[in-house]
């Protein structure tokens, strides 16, 4: 039963956070100068549209979470309950990512990504995760990257070579 | 006669060495991504785009079509193996497909699945060379009032038929519209959405919402569940061939499952999940042995696969002769054909033919290949299975980085692509489905085009969408579909009430 009303809570939020996005867009919409000289319909009747859709959309599934939540893995009895750690080693290296890759490179800051993503999924041998991290890290940036001409930049081990 | 020819020509073209190089690392790195599971022909192309850049359009559509049918059998391979399906359309197939593994009939399973996938595709690939034309000349008299009408249709079959409420379907496909009105309006020169960022002035690329949706979602919602859930691969033991039995009863599901999905896949509304679905109830209807279902009756993976294959197939109709895509993957090679600065419509086939054609014959000649690529190397595919979840996901994430950062050089979009991963988590827990999110971004602003169009040449009267009788038609299926399941549920509704 617990586990019913916390997966209604949570459908309720979800709802009112798409409702908000449209509201929002709404008021973001409407901040555009309606017409350019000449045009009919100008830059703003579509995004106005789209933001009613969304908010119509967000508060009708509001209606729905609130009397009849429907079936989800949030709302499931027998889904086993959101498991945050590895959520949170995951999350650890993608921001890691995004923090090494222009100071110390692809290959250095992926290598590492990678390294959490494998600890994320149970993966135990650091020095394993990493070694295979750091050659796939390689050899994309040698061999996919070049093939399809994507310039990923320099970087401490990019730069060596 | 002029198809005839074009499709001729098509085919020398798409039997060039060069052209069946391609095609086979297509089919081949499709097979291989279909396998994984949880990724799909729609990502594997987002990660490929920027192939668009390198080498001419038809090579790139040949790899395209190549993957699309690729990993169509290795998500087919995958759910007869290990009992989760990656995508919807292989529930079914998983259904039965998975009892056969278990019974140690997994040979068998996989061969039906893939010479009717061949089968199908063929049938498929053949009713797409016959109806592309004459689609055509319909779509010809359309004016941009009619396109637009024909878009909002679109919008809400999609909503409806990929996922299981019209209403998620709705919230979802909004989304997408959304950040595709991310950036600079082109006709007015407005900066839209962008909140002075100058990273959002050029809009959202949708290689990013693919990757962040499909890549990272999926790849955090498995790392939120992996510690409780176990996934077991059935070993392929005894023979690959089917039996006179197999053959038997398995034939006729092919066929009436091409039939079944074709005709699905190629209207306006797509999606491989309710012919999939119809045909496995067709099959369990028509079967000698109804009691074997539910526990590993060939027909039912049999006639399922085949109408996967030949929705695929179908899907394609809208795609090349109205520009309008109606699965992920289709809005995807969309966007590609748009990177060659091609627009897909009823002029694609006149303007473009000899792409078209080397496309169709290259689908024709990637179902082949496939059939003589999945059979004998069915014991390869099966050991990608066998790749740690650690480094499979760990790598995944590292070919994200690659597709979207070697695009941009920009943190801002590595920022991005987590962001929309975490909406893609959140989409996944809450049964949202992502595929609208993908068909909104890219049609989105053709159907915005259209609709400018069609007021500036009627002067700003709204009522140019319900005066032409083709805009009228569509816009009345639309409202239909739009209202026909709050009716039903609230009949259904009434009647449990009554009856109680």
């Amino acid at each position: 039963m617990s586990a019913l009303s916390l997966g209604r809570a949570q459908l309720v939020a979800v709802s009112a956070a798409i409702a908000a996005l449209g509201g929002g867009a709404v008021l973001v919409a409407l901040t555009i100068p309606p017409d350019a000289a000449g045009a009919v319909v100008g830059a703003r009747s579509f995004p106005v549209a789209v933001g009613l859709v969304l908010l119509s959309c967000g508060l009708l599934l509001l209606l729905e979470a609130w009397r009849t939540p429907w079936e989800c893995e949030a709302t499931d009895p027998e889904a086993p309950p959101l498991d945050l750690v590895p959520l949170a080693i995951l999350a650890a290296g993608m921001l890691v990512n995004v923090l090494l890759i222009k100071a110390a490179g692809f290959i250095v800051a992926s290598t590492l990504m990678f390294a959490f993503t494998a600890r994320a999924f149970g993966a135990r041998r650091l020095w394993l995760s990493l070694l295979i991290g750091f050659v796939l890290a390689f050899a994309t940036y040698y061999g996919f990257a070049r093939m399809l001409d994507l310039r990923i930049g320099g970087g401490l081990i990019e730069d060596l070579f | 006669m002029g198809s005839l020819s074009g499709l001729l020509d098509g085919f020398a073209n798409a039997l060039s060495p060069m052209n069946l190089l391609w095609a086979l690392f297509g089919t081949t790195l499709g097979t291989f991504i279909g396998v994984l599971p949880g990724l799909g022909p729609a990502l594997t192309i987002a990660l490929l785009l920027p192939l668009t850049f390198q080498v001419d359009p038809a090579a790139a559509f040949i790899v395209f079509g190549g993957i699309y049918f690729g990993s169509q059998f290795g998500g087919s391979t995958t759910s007869i193996l290990i009992n989760t399906p990656g995508e919807s359309a292989s529930i079914v197939i998983a259904l039965e497909g998975n009892q056969m593994a278990r019974r140690g009939r997994g040979g068998p399973a996989l061969a039906t699945a893939a010479i009717g996938s061949f089968v199908a595709g063929t049938i498929g690939v053949l009713c797409l060379s016959l109806l592309a034309p004459v689609v055509v000349r319909v779509a010809l008299a359309f004016a941009p009032a009619d396109y637009f009408a024909l878009m909002v249709l679109s919008f809400v079959t999609v909503a409806a038929v990929l996922g299981n409420s019209l209403l998620r379907g709705l919230a979802s496909l909004g989304l997408g519209l959304l950040l595709g009105l991310v950036g600079v309006d082109l006709q007015s020169g407005q900066p839209r959405f962008t909140f002075g960022s100058l990273d959002l002035l050029d809009g959202i690329d949708v290689i990013i919402v693919v990757v962040g949706l499909f890549a990272v979602g999926e790849t955090l919602h498995l790392a939120a569940r992996h510690r409780s859930t176990r996934e077991e691969i059935t070993p392929v033991e005894g023979s690959l061939w089917m039996t006179a039995q197999d053959w038997a009863r398995s034939w006729k599901a092919w066929i009436r499952g091409a039939f079944i999905g074709f005709p699905l896949g190629a209207m306006p509304a797509g999606g491989a999940e309710i012919p999939t679905f119809l045909s496995y109830f067709v099959e369990k209807k028509l079967s000698k042995h109804p009691e074997e279902f539910g526990r590993g009756a060939i027909e039912g993976v049999a006639g399922p696969e085949a109408a996967n294959n030949a929705a695929g197939a179908g899907v394609f109709v809208p795609l090349l002769t109205l520009g309008i895509p109606t699965s992920a993957t289709a809005a995807v090679m969309l966007s590609a054909f748009q990177s060659y600065g091609i627009n897909p419509g009823p002029q694609l086939l006149t303007s473009h033919a000899d792409l078209v054609w080397t496309l169709i014959a290259s689908l024709y000649i990637g179902n082949v290949m496939l059939l003589v690529l999945n059979l004998p190397l069915v014991g390869l595919w099966v050991q990608i299975l066998r790749v740690p979840t650690p480094y499979l996901y760990g790598g995944i994430l590292l070919f994200a980085t690659v597709g979207t950062y070697g695009i941009s050089r920009s943190v801002f979009d590595l920022v991005l692509l987590y962001a929309v991963g975490l909406a893609g988590f959140f989409m996944r827990r809450y049964a949202f489905p992502t595929s609208p999110v993908i068909i909104g971004m890219i049609l989105g602003p053709l159907a915005e085009q259209q609709f400018r169009r069609a007021m500036t040449m009627s002067q700003g009267d709204l009522s140019v969408f319900l005066t032409r009788p083709i805009s009228l038609t569509l816009l009345v299926l639309a409202v239909i579909a739009l209202s026909a399941p709050p009716l039903l549920a609230y009949r259904r509704h009434r009647r449990a009430l009554a009856s109680a």
